[in-house]
């Protein structure tokens, strides 16, 4: 095995080095600011190719500019720059199914590459900065435009005391429940039925938390993807979707921050974990369970989805979840059971 | 049986939460759930205690014999060491480990001894499933895929 040796110090800089060239070349640079758990992040463009694709999803969180953001994420292409990248420092077979290159450990430094998009992400925490590349913008793929920078946003929170996770989340004021589950459970029906009632809403498939002061919720992206049924039984209680689409066997991307902004919260605090599963029954129940059902139920999936999660991410979800209630919900027949009952647990 | 073992780190996570176990395998994306008198032995393993004093201690807090206990024990402990969770620890003489001494209060009737069932979710498997890797340019970098 042709296996290199990576200096991630020499990486980053060299790869950033790439980024403030394309910046300089371009001319175009441009800066976007939002508040995403009580810190402020820049997203520095070094053009306008990518903003269409990675803005929309964290819009409802956009704020005005800070002289100094706690993180930075620089983000740009080589197609529409013009500027390439070295030669990748690393071979073939050093990189696995969560991004992570083998050979590559630094305490400050996180990298993450997806062979098959040719994307790179990168985070330096000492400088608190972050680096988005991928080879042609135009390759972005669409499913990523609901969870842009993603593996970035991870490791910087897991930093500064907040963890991503694969869960849903709604509530009403000052009080929300984190829904958690693999694909399929009902946790993003769940959700959407939820905002579909006029509760509040902080996503359908990744938030972050945290347990000090209290166990808290916090809103990351505003983008919700739901199939054909889904949308259809939606309709069926609102007008919120009239307008919103979906090819057969697919899933339609839909930025909730365009059609209820008011919906849209930046955080809550914790008060259940639900533990969502679809039935075949006609009545939807809620249950107490243990909080190891709730971590069960949330562990696996959020951190095999993460590039360099693991021992510290478990920890800390069994800490959050053993401070809460935790309950397991029975989904019927009646999708619109489901609001009534988890009102009933935040009252 | 006076094999001791240790978690197979960095490839197992686990933790312990009100007596159950629950344990992450990253190569496989296998994860698996132990309770009771399994959550224990995985803990007494995670000490470094031998088999023998496993048996031992689980038989005192269950009141069981080692009729019942011992193959228990081989049982899971060979189905660990088979999912790759646990591995052999190579000892010289007699290097001293520290082991877990577990509450051996008087035995409560409560504490029926069951055989540890060890649960294995496989359901998470896909998303540890790499795309082929496709043929790189002259930079190095993989090609972009054809349409």
């Amino acid at each position: 095995m042709n296996e290199k040796r990576i200096d991630p110090v020499e990486s980053f800089d060299s790869f950033y080095q790439v980024f403030k060239q394309a910046e300089e070349f371009t001319g175009e640079s441009q800066q976007h600011f939002f508040n995403i758990a009580g810190f402020e992040i820049e997203l520095r463009f070094a053009n306008s190719a990518l903003v269409r694709q990675i803005t929309p999803g964290l819009a409802h969180l956009k704020s005005q500019p800070k002289d100094s953001p706690a993180l930075t994420v620089c983000i740009w292409d080589s197609v529409s720059t013009g500027e390439q990248m070295p030669a990748p420092p690393w071979s073939q077979q050093q990189f696995n199914a969560r991004g992570e290159v083998r050979g590559f450990y630094n305490e400050h430094i996180f990298l993450s590459f997806q062979p098959d998009r040719n994307i790179l992400n990168m985070l330096d925490t000492n400088r608190n900065l972050g680096l988005f590349w991928i080879r042609d913008s135009n390759d972005f793929p669409p499913n990523l435009r609901a969870v842009p920078l993603r593996p970035i946003f991870h490791w910087w929170m897991r930093e500064n005391g907040l963890l991503f996770v694969h869960a849903a989340a709604a509530g009403i004021k000052d009080s929300g429940v984190l829904i958690v589950g693999k694909g399929g459970s009902g946790k993003s029906s769940s959700a959407l039925a939820c905002l579909t009632s006029g509760m509040l809403y902080l996503g359908d498939d990744h938030v972050l938390i945290k347990t000090d002061p209290e166990p808290s919720i916090f809103s990351l992206y505003s983008a919700a993807r739901m199939d054909e049924l889904l949308l259809d039984t939606l309709k069926v209680k609102s007008k919120l979707f009239d307008n919103t689409r979906v090819k057969k066997e697919d899933k339609a991307l839909i930025f909730l921050n365009q059609l209820v902004p008011s919906q849209l919260v930046p955080g809550l605090p914790m008060q259940a974990v639900i533990v969502p599963s679809v039935t075949d029954k006609p009545e939807t129940s809620i249950t107490p369970v243990s909080s190891m059902a709730a971590v069960r139920a949330l562990a696996p999936s959020t951190i095999f989805m993460l590039s360099g999660a693991g021992k510290k991410e478990l920890s800390e979800m069994v800490k959050i979840v053993q401070h809460v209630s935790c309950f397991s919900l029975q989904i019927g027949n009646n999708l619109w059971d489901v609001p009534e009952l988890i009102l009933q647990i935040l009252s | 049986m006076q094999t001791r073992y240790k978690i197979n780190t960095p490839d197992v996570i686990y933790e312990n939460v009100d007596n159950e176990v629950l344990i992450i395998e990253f190569n496989t994306g296998n994860y698996y759930s132990l309770n009771n008198s399994g959550a224990d032995i995985w803990e007494l393993l995670a000490a470094g205690t031998t088999e023998a004093r496993i048996i031992q201690i689980i038989g005192k807090k269950y009141n069981s014999g080692n009729e019942e206990v011992q193959p228990a024990v081989d049982n899971l402990i060979n189905e660990l060491v088979e999912e790759k969770l646990i591995v052999p620890i190579k000892t010289e003489g007699n290097d001293a480990v520290n082991s877990v001494e577990m509450d051996i209060s008087p035995p409560s009737i409560d504490l029926a001894f069951e055989s540890p069932t060890l649960q294995k979710f496989s359901d998470m498997q896909e998303l540890l499933l790499l795309d082929p890797i496709h043929e790189v340019d002259e930079t190095g970098w993989p090609a972009p895929k054809k349409d």
